[in-house]
């Protein structure tokens, strides 16, 4: 394994989950309250409590067992009570209160369902949605800058460690680190995820790396290629 | 096929009788471990010109000896199976990590290999473990999935999973593996074979993959017979134990006669749950009791006592992860170091070690202490009584990937439905799992300690569970049953 591994969220590389079963007419939430995770989680990104990269990062903060374990919406379900929580929307007890009134038997768990809240600007944020669901977020910004790299030009990636997960985040996985590649795409400027996770705006230019799928994996095979999309932070000029 | 194919100890006769020979029995387990490993992927090493060459030279060997009316060798031209923890010279020994994929053959046999082969075994072939044998479920990235003979879709558990498999196949006629953590009593139960983890000390660790005596775990690490009867349990730690003088903590302690036994006579004690399980399903506590009723019924003593409950409030399963983990995981990283990928089990292994980043001298010591306590305590109850009866899981063989029943699936990897083997293993007890029992169509073994260096008293505990409550032929029931269901 690539040293370089931020935490167990830094999948490439860990194999032996076992094939994919899909079955194409499955129920999307088989237990219901997965769509009103997604749906708590769009309603509450859309009103900026926070933003995608705090969203990852507090699933990255999970314990190894966890993290391979809880499955995929279980851990949605985790970054949104976190995210609340750190937000002063919710607090923990709350939700281990609530959790528990649930958990009681028949009418007890049932009655313990309070009346919805009135929602004083619910047309605007039903739109703000809408907004978000067909146009996507808004991560997209005018460029500092003109791009430090061009089509073809050789790079080399920097080590980017995590030392507390949960509160850093990148988009540079652990096997793509301290490796040599070439710049394959000039994608228009993002907001860098390194720094919105700590709700700072920098933006930088975004470049699909192109890397020999051997530079990267001691078994990788020759004439194979993987292609990454990376932040300009993330580069420097590979020398030679 | 309800009927067993002879235990180890039976074909042996056969071969000393010259009913058959060596060769033609080297030959059939070949066919019919082939057979079972196109359903359970178990094999992962084998040399079959070799080891047919060591049947003919034991079948010569066997002519000669005779002839000159000298004593046959206890094991002369029986084949057994090998976990690929284990060297066997000639065979590579991966287990299980990319980063031995292209390992060379092991030059030599690990001391208790050499011992069978001393004995006239013929050292078949390897079988499959987790990475670095440091999961319940075998799986990975060198070799694959290895699956229950029993139930494909389910686990056969591990770390001596294939070996296990084979057996619950009916194709091994018996082997070795080894138990740190319970990695042949929980295969054995979830294949419905028996298995022995002897008593720390008991046999060599020499020869295994990777050394754990230098580890946080120090003497945790046994190897251990495998097989589908008690009495062939018996008849290879005969054969394996003892010092071999390089391993520090293996001694020489004489082993007694399990035959001797009168397990009409034996104090038997027994708990059948245990408060640092979330949740032991109906049919395991009932096994126990099942078991209980057996030896009453045989005019034992049984008594039902409270479950070990360490006095430093940590679980047998705690303390067993924080000697195994107290190196932050440098042991584990410097063994699997150039494998590139790892197995997603043994990656959260890693990930976890290293959040700790390692006990200091003096932390690693106050759970080396807790430990020793641990030890005396339920070494002593295990003294009071000549066998201590206990569940190995929480229930039966889980499908892949996840945890046996009443384990919730974030727990997969905390092992919390393994404290009733963790706390013989923290123990260094003698301990043997045995079928006794079935549950949703699954075997249930119970687990048998004894107190150190009795493993006569394990042993003939277990013979008398197999007889009265079934043993693999609860295995062979199962099989039958599957096979008709497949066939309607």
């Amino acid at each position: 394994m690539s040293p370089l591994r931020n935490g167990p969220h830094d999948l490439g590389g860990v194999a032996g989950f076992g094939p994919i079963d899909p079955t194409p007419d499955a129920a999307p939430y088989p237990e219901g309250w997965e769509g009103r995770c997604i749906g708590a989680i769009i309603a509450t990104m859309a009103r900026g409590l926070y933003n995608v990269d705090q969203f990852r990062a507090r699933i990255e903060e999970l314990p190894p067992a966890a993290q391979f374990s809880m499955g995929y919406y279980r851990r949605w379900l985790h970054t949104l009570e976190r995210n609340l929580t750190l937000a002063g929307v919710l607090d923990e007890a709350a939700i281990d209160a609530r959790a528990q009134q649930l958990a009681a038997p028949g009418e007890a768990g049932a009655a313990a369902s309070p009346p919805p809240e009135a929602e004083p600007a619910l047309a605007e944020l039903l739109e703000t949605v809408e907004t978000l669901l067909c146009d996507g977020g808004p991560l997209l910004r005018a460029a500092p800058a003109p791009p430090r790299f061009a089509v073809g030009a050789r790079v080399r990636t920097r080590r980017i460690a995590i030392e507390r997960r949960g509160e850093q985040h990148t988009r540079l996985p652990g096997y793509a680190q301290e490796r040599a590649g070439v710049v394959a795409i000039v994608h228009p400027p993002m907001l860098l995820p390194d720094a919105n996770v700590g709700g700072e705006e920098r933006v930088e230019h975004l470049y699909a790396v192109r890397f020999a799928a051997d530079e990267l994996w001691p078994d990788g095979a020759p004439g194979a290629t993987v292609c990454a999309d990376l932040f300009e932070s993330y580069l420097v000029p590979e020398e030679g | 096929m309800s009927a067993a194919l002879p235990s180890a100890t039976a074909w042996l006769a056969a071969l000393h009788a010259r009913e058959l020979s060596a060769r033609e029995l080297t030959e059939a387990t070949l066919a019919r471990i082939d057979a079972a490993d196109a359903r359970v992927h178990a094999v992962v090493a084998r040399d079959d010109a070799a080891a047919l060459a060591a049947a003919d030279a034991a079948d010569a060997e066997r002519e000669r000896l005779i002839r000159e009316r000298e004593p046959l060798p206890p094991l002369l031209g029986l084949p057994l199976t090998i976990k690929d923890a284990l060297d066997v010279a000639g065979l590579p020994t991966r287990a299980g990590t990319l980063a031995r994929a292209d390992a060379p053959a092991a030059a030599r046999d690990a001391t208790t290999v050499a011992r069978l082969r001393a004995a006239g075994a013929i050292p078949l072939l390897k079988t499959n473990v987790p990475e670095l044998c440091s999961s319940f479920e075998t799986d990975n990235l060198v070799h694959g999935l290895t699956r229950n003979p029993l139930d494909r879709a389910r686990t056969p558990g591990g770390s001596s999973g294939g070996e296990a498999a084979l057996l619950g196949a009916d194709a091994s006629i018996a082997g070795l593996g080894t138990d740190g953590g319970g990695s042949i009593r929980v295969p054995s139960h979830f294949c419905g074979t028996v298995g022995l983890r002897p008593t720390t000390g008991r046999t060599a660790e020499t020869g295994v993959w990777p050394p754990t005596r230098a580890a946080g775990t120090l003497d945790f690490t046994c190897v251990g017979p495998m097989a589908r009867h008690v009495e062939d349990l018996a008849l290879l730690l005969g054969v394996i134990a003892g010092a071999d003088g390089i391993d520090p903590y293996a001694v020489d302690v004489p082993l007694r006669d399990w035959r001797a036994v009168d397990p009409g006579r034996l104090r038997v004690a027994f708990y059948d749950d245990h408060p640092a399980v979330p949740a032991t399903t109906p049919g395991t506590r009932a096994a126990v009791r099942a078991a209980a009723a057996a030896f009453a019924r045989a005019g034992c003593e049984v008594e039902e006592i409270a479950p070990p409950v360490a006095a430093g409030g940590r679980s047998a399963t705690e303390l067993f992860f924080a000697a195994a983990g107290a190196d932050g995981g440098a042991g584990m990283r410097a063994a699997v170091a150039g494998a590139g990928r790892h197995h997603w089990q043994f990656q959260a292994l890693l990930d976890g070690a290293a959040e700790g980043a390692g006990a200091s001298a003096a932390e690693y010591l106050a759970t080396v202490r807790e430990i020793h306590a641990f030890r005396a305590q339920v070494r002593a109850t295990a003294a009071a009584h000549d066998v201590v009866i206990s569940p190995v899981a929480a229930g039966p063989a889980p499908p892949h990937g996840r945890p046996p029943a009443g384990i919730a699936q974030e727990e997969y990897l905390a092992y919390a439905a393994f404290e009733y083997v963790h706390v013989n293993a923290v123990a260094g007890l003698p301990a043997a799992a045995v079928p006794v029992a079935t549950e949703a169509g699954l075997p249930l073994a119970v687990q048998v300690a004894a107190p150190a260096f009795r493993e006569e008293l394990a042993l003939a505990a277990a013979a008398l569970l197999e007889q009265e409550l079934g043993g693999f032929a609860i295995n062979r029931a199962l099989a039958a049953g599957a096979e008709q269901e497949v066939g309607t």
